[in-house]
């Protein structure tokens, strides 16, 4: 297998050329692919000098660590297929819409006076709105360019580089995080120290264990987003929230049995948003959305667990909401007040108002409404 | 809803110290006698994820996958942490070559599962 991992590792370098061949030039890549495109030509070409490294490295082609060049191999790989599954294929997938939705994130961005700069947009996404921040580019599902409602989930988005990327303009706001999750951790330690003292049979399984991890991996990023979009946004952040669920997650409750899951459940990240409405002041629009949400949950019919109140305290979604005004507030961010008169604010939280006054004939002006609003950029 | 943006938060952060990590385990079997700036930098790597007052986001999610994966094999963190730290200390290479690539594996395995949910796999 030493000569497998070296025939490899020349093959791989071979299609590392080959994949920077595949970045479209200039004219096909438009006026806002081009920093992908350099990122990902950089990164490739990172990736062939590891490589390289790795195949001439006397200290790697030791017997003893074949297991490490073996390892190595197929983290390069991996980084390798990043880039060609998500960097290129959206660069291979430039749209027409793609356009408007660069404008848009880019307006957004200046309003909320976002301290990194804007993602490239791209409008072919088959999964739903998602981010990947360490390319800076976003993924939105190819007819949200024409419909209104559900472009509030790119404050969500925004929200990932926040906490992912080093940067230190972001640093507040992973610090309010990392507080979070020491609040977090300490609460279920303590949790777990005062079942085990009461434990009948030593050993026995604690699902509070599965929920430490869950939140510490998982739902600690997802509600610190879903906030950090309620503070920039305001209340058409949660109504698009509820027109998701209702379209996609009817499980308001649902909380990791043995492994963890990746989102939180519905009922907390609405009442993690509602309090954060309360904080920044919208008591009347977190009324309304309360008085939505519950019908919401009763015409589905979800009814909460008993193990709910522990596995997502309330205590703990205050922290959150508290916590992440603070980072917000730290790294720049403009917190949403009701006299906000920015573009793409009024846009979403009037096309909101506007689906409320009349919800079956919102679909007949919508239309009309989005094309002005584009035709304005 | 896409988990997208948290798998790729886990890519990354399991992604960033492997390297450390294997690059360690390479050296302490060919030249254990020449180790001493990646211990040190070893050492304080291992220190972070052990640090129950850390606020660094991404320590405490490293911190929470290793823990996890311990408390499989029924060890705590802390007592697996200061043990390693203490053999690194003392260049007990054969005791704590295991101990680091079970670190390995446990963050490899996060890292290829989170890049095989952003492939969509």
């Amino acid at each position: 297998m030493t000569n497998y991992i070296n025939g490899a590792i020349r093959e791989s370098i071979e299609r590392a050329k080959m994949l920077i061949s595949k970045i479209p030039g200039a004219k096909d890549l438009g006026l806002y692919f081009s920093p992908l495109a350099r990122a990902a030509t950089t990164d490739i070409q990172n990736i062939i000098n590891s490589l390289d490294y790795l195949y001439n490295d006397v200290d790697y082609s030791d017997a003893s660590n074949l297991r490490q060049k073996f390892f190595k191999f197929k983290k390069l790989s991996g980084n390798l297929a990043e880039i060609e599954n998500v960097v290129i294929a959206a660069m291979s997938r430039i749209t027409p819409d793609d356009e408007f939705v660069n404008k848009l994130v880019y307006e957004i961005c200046s309003e909320i006076s976002y301290p990194l700069p804007s993602p490239v947009a791209s409008c072919l996404s088959q999964k739903y709105y998602h981010i990947y921040a360490e390319y800076g580019l976003l993924c939105i599902p190819l007819l949200e360019s024409d419909f209104v409602l559900h472009i509030p989930d790119v404050y969500h988005e925004l929200g990932h580089p926040l906490i992912e990327l080093d940067n230190p303009k972001v640093e507040p706001f992973k610090k309010s995080l990392g507080q979070f999750n020491a609040i977090v951790r300490k609460h279920f330690d303590d949790e777990i120290k005062r079942r085990n003292l009461n434990k009948s049979v030593p050993g026995e399984f604690d699902p509070l264990l599965v929920y430490k991890s869950t939140w510490l991996e998982h739902w600690s990023i997802e509600i610190f987003c879903d906030l950090f979009a309620t503070y920039t946004l305001g209340p058409a952040y949660a109504w698009s929230n509820i027109h998701m669920c209702a379209k996609m997650s009817w499980d308001t409750y649902r909380l990791p049995t043995f492994q963890k899951i990746s989102h939180p459940p519905n009922e907390a990240r609405m009442k993690a948003i509602i309090l954060g409405l309360n904080i920044i002041g919208c008591k009347s629009d977190a009324e309304a959305i309360q008085k939505k949400w519950d019908e919401f949950k009763h015409i589905v019919g979800q009814r909460k667990g008993p193990d709910f109140s522990i596995a997502v305290p309330e205590k703990l979604l205050k922290d959150a909401a508290d916590l992440c005004l603070i980072g917000t507030r730290n790294i720049g961010s403009e917190i949403y007040n009701v006299t906000n008169q920015n573009k793409v604010n009024l846009l979403l939280n009037n096309s909101w108002k506007a689906f409320w006054k009349d919800p079956e004939a919102f679909a007949d002006g919508e239309a009309e409404m989005f094309r002005n609003f584009k035709a304005s950029f | 809803m896409s988990a997208i943006g948290l798998n790729a938060n886990t890519y990354r952060v399991t992604g960033k110290y492997l390297d450390l990590l294997n690059d360690f385990i390479v050296k302490a079997k060919v030249h254990p006698d020449k180790l001493n700036a990646q211990k040190e930098h070893i050492v304080d790597f291992l220190s972070k994820i052990n640090d129950e007052s850390s606020i660094d986001p991404q320590f405490q999610l490293l911190s929470s996958i290793i823990d996890r994966e311990l408390r499989c094999n029924h060890e705590q963190i802390n007592t697996f942490m200061t043990g390693l730290i203490d053999l690194i200390k003392s260049n007990d290479f054969i005791k704590s070559i295991p101990k680091i690539e079970f670190l390995v594996d446990t963050l490899d395995n996060e890292n290829s599962e989170a890049l095989a949910k952003i492939k969509g796999e």
